[in-house]
């Protein structure tokens, strides 16, 4: 059944707000970097082979002929452009203070960069997208809205255009932390679909960790380029103040009783240290790596990961 | 500058602010459910006895009890007392207003309609207790009690005004005459040259000026006096008697009936008592029936500020509230912090 198109002023006002944030955000970044960090795969030489009757001579390396007095061809891969997936974390544990909506900017962030320079980007989340959001928003392929109105996953292939990035940008906002299935579901979806190499970026809290490294191995074998979006909440990497509390597991329900400021330090020695390790292991497997938290500043946290992206290329 | 209050009973209601501690003890005991992104780091704190009856924010509730204690003060009617608010009721005078109802005319609607600070009743004396009374309700410091009504005489006396303390001003104000200005005809045997004149004078009598006018003036053939003299002093009494016709002798209303003899005292002013005396001219109708002027002011009493002023109406009450107000948005500002999303 198709439902009428109606869109309400919360939903364009939060897709505005994200649209105009993105902008101005992508406007500075684009004042900071000067050139794109991000590389295509488009004119990539790849091997020489002997001349035979026929190549077209523009191809021919006369710099090698002069050199060794035989004729080589130069073969190139096959010109294509940049093509990024974001796969973006919706479980549960992501709905918390402003950590989905930094996730949000992120990948909103980095979209806009990557279309704007006439590139591919589409998003994909193995979570919830509300029944209004498939039908009245921009057609998402690859989504199947189940009995009860909610579709399992939102899926936008990679496209470019300015039509692409405002279908890109009204996915996005529209997404909500109501799933169940953590980043390694969302990588897993991302791997079948991709047939071919691409940038994947995974915004997530990785609080699945171990089945996340194993997702982004498994992608990363597959020729894929990884960037890791690990966003945090300030309130979750620092606890705050607040008394006897029982705090409640997102994902799990599990609740455990603390008293915040007993809690605090050895919680915090914890979570920096399994950061700590969370990193390493990514960047061990030669993964592109950067931590968001909220209350710190997107734009020069995104300009001090792509430049030093720019500069390890 | 100091503060005082309105309505200083709300105070008894302050123990309010033992609420919030109440509150936060009991509230321990049942911990607040924050959802969290994951609990995999938490290690459960072991809460001892001691410490969930234990203050955990005192912020919070420091906060919390000073909103209780401002808003009870706002409802107490808290006045700051600046020295030109002190200045402003020192120099305000609470008046009583006391009616003279006996000289007063009766009037039903008077009676029926009197505004507060305004008594009458029967007795003065009654009137000034009610005004003394409300005086006492009063925050100016300066207080008086003020006397309106004819004043006939009788109608007040230093005995109405026995229980007013000292500072507190009398006054008393003549409002009418109260219908005291009286026509009255005397008639007078005057001796006006060589003969004895009846004059007949009209006196318009005010509270302090008698207005005379003759009216008429006939002569008298026989002197209806005579004086009993023996007969070496016969000329003397006579000449006594016509120095006391001289200033003239004032008959009774009902004019002299039948000539009178008196003896010889020996002097005219003895003569002219005597004279007097025989006439028995009656006094009443001659005094005004009201009291004169000098007679109220000895009632008066002078008006002097006693005690402290008092705050009245100018409470502060709207500063409080707005106190309230900033810290109730400071109090949701820290308990949302504390609680997070």
């Amino acid at each position: 059944m198709t439902r009428p198109h109606i869109t309400t002023p919360a939903e364009l006002s939060s897709l505005r707000d994200l649209e105009l944030a993105t902008r101005a955000t992508v406007e500075g970044l684009r004042q900071g970097l000067h050139r794109s960090p991000f590389h295509g795969y488009s004119a990539e030489f790849n091997q020489y082979r002997h001349y035979r009757p026929g190549d077209d001579l523009k191809y021919v390396d006369w710099k090698a002929f002069g050199r060794t007095d035989r004729l080589f061809t130069r073969q190139f891969r096959e010109t294509t452009n940049l093509s990024a997936l974001f796969v973006v974390d919706v479980s549960r544990s992501m709905d918390f203070g402003d950590k989905f909506r930094l996730a949000q900017s992120v990948t909103a962030v980095l979209g806009t960069l990557i279309i704007d320079q006439g590139d591919l980007a589409g998003v994909v989340a193995d979570g919830r997208l509300s029944a209004r959001a498939q039908s009245d928003g921009p057609r998402v392929a690859g989504n199947a809205i189940d009995e009860t109105g909610v579709a399992p996953a939102a899926y936008l292939p990679p496209r470019s255009g300015h039509r692409q990035l405002a279908q890109f940008l009204a996915i996005v906002a529209r997404l909500r932390p109501e799933g169940t299935a953590g980043i390694a579901a969302g990588l897993d979806r991302a791997a079948s679909l991709l047939h071919r190499r691409g940038l994947v970026v995974a915004v997530s809290d990785f609080y699945d960790d171990a089945q996340a490294l194993t997702a982004l191995r498994r992608l990363a074998r597959r020729g894929h380029e990884m960037i890791v979006v690990q966003t945090l909440s300030a309130d979750e990497v620092r606890l705050s103040p607040m008394g006897v509390v029982e705090l409640v597991d997102a994902e799990t329900g599990r609740g455990v009783v603390v008293e915040a400021e007993r809690a605090r330090a050895d919680y915090e020695t914890k979570i920096a240290h399994w950061l700590d390790g969370f990193e390493t292991a990514v960047r061990r497997e030669g993964l592109g790596y950067v931590r968001v938290v909220t209350g710190e500043p997107l734009e020069r946290v995104l300009r001090l990961f792509l430049v030093s992206r720019r500069s390890a290329a | 500058m100091g503060i005082a209050f309105l309505e200083p009973w709300v105070w008894l209601l302050a123990g309010a602010a033992a609420v919030p501690i109440a509150i936060h003890l009991l509230s321990r005991d049942r911990s607040r459910r924050i959802r969290f992104p994951s609990v995999r780091f938490l290690k459960p704190t072991r809460l001892s006895a001691v410490t969930r009856r234990s203050i955990q924010d005192w912020p919070l509730l420091l906060l919390r009890i000073v909103l209780v204690l401002v808003a009870v003060a706002a409802w107490a009617g808290p006045v700051f007392v600046t020295p030109a608010r002190q200045a402003e009721w020192t120099a305000r005078v609470a008046r009583a207003v006391v009616l003279d109802d006996r000289a007063a005319p009766p009037d039903d609607e008077l009676r029926s309609a009197r505004p507060g600070g305004t008594f009458a009743r029967e007795r003065v004396r009654d009137a000034v207790h009610d005004a003394l009374r409300w005086l006492d309700e009063q925050s100016a410091t300066t207080r008086e009690i003020v006397v309106l009504g004819a004043f006939k005489r009788g109608s007040v006396d230093a005995a109405d005004f026995v229980d007013v303390p000292d500072g507190v001003g009398v006054r008393l104000v003549r409002t009418s005459d109260g219908g005291s200005r009286r026509e009255r005809e005397i008639t007078r045997l005057q001796l006006r040259g060589d003969r004895v004149v009846r004059v007949t004078e009209h006196l318009t009598l005010g509270t302090g000026t008698t207005v005379v006018h003759e009216v008429a003036a006939a002569p008298v053939d026989v002197v209806p006096i005579r004086v009993d003299a023996p007969a070496g002093q016969r000329d003397e009494a006579e000449a006594a008697l016509r120095a006391v016709l001289r200033r003239g002798l004032r008959l009774p209303p009902a004019g002299l009936m039948e000539p009178i003899a008196v003896d010889w005292p020996g002097d005219v002013e003895r003569l002219a008592s005597d004279i007097e005396t025989r006439l028995a001219a009656p006094l009443d109708g001659w005094e005004p029936d009201v009291m004169t002027d000098a007679e109220l002011g000895a009632l008066a009493r002078p008006t002097r500020p006693v005690g402290a002023a008092q705050p009245d109406d100018h409470g502060d009450r709207r500063a409080l509230w707005a106190f309230v107000l900033l810290l109730l948005a400071v109090e949701t500002w820290v308990r949302r912090g504390r609680v997070w999303a």
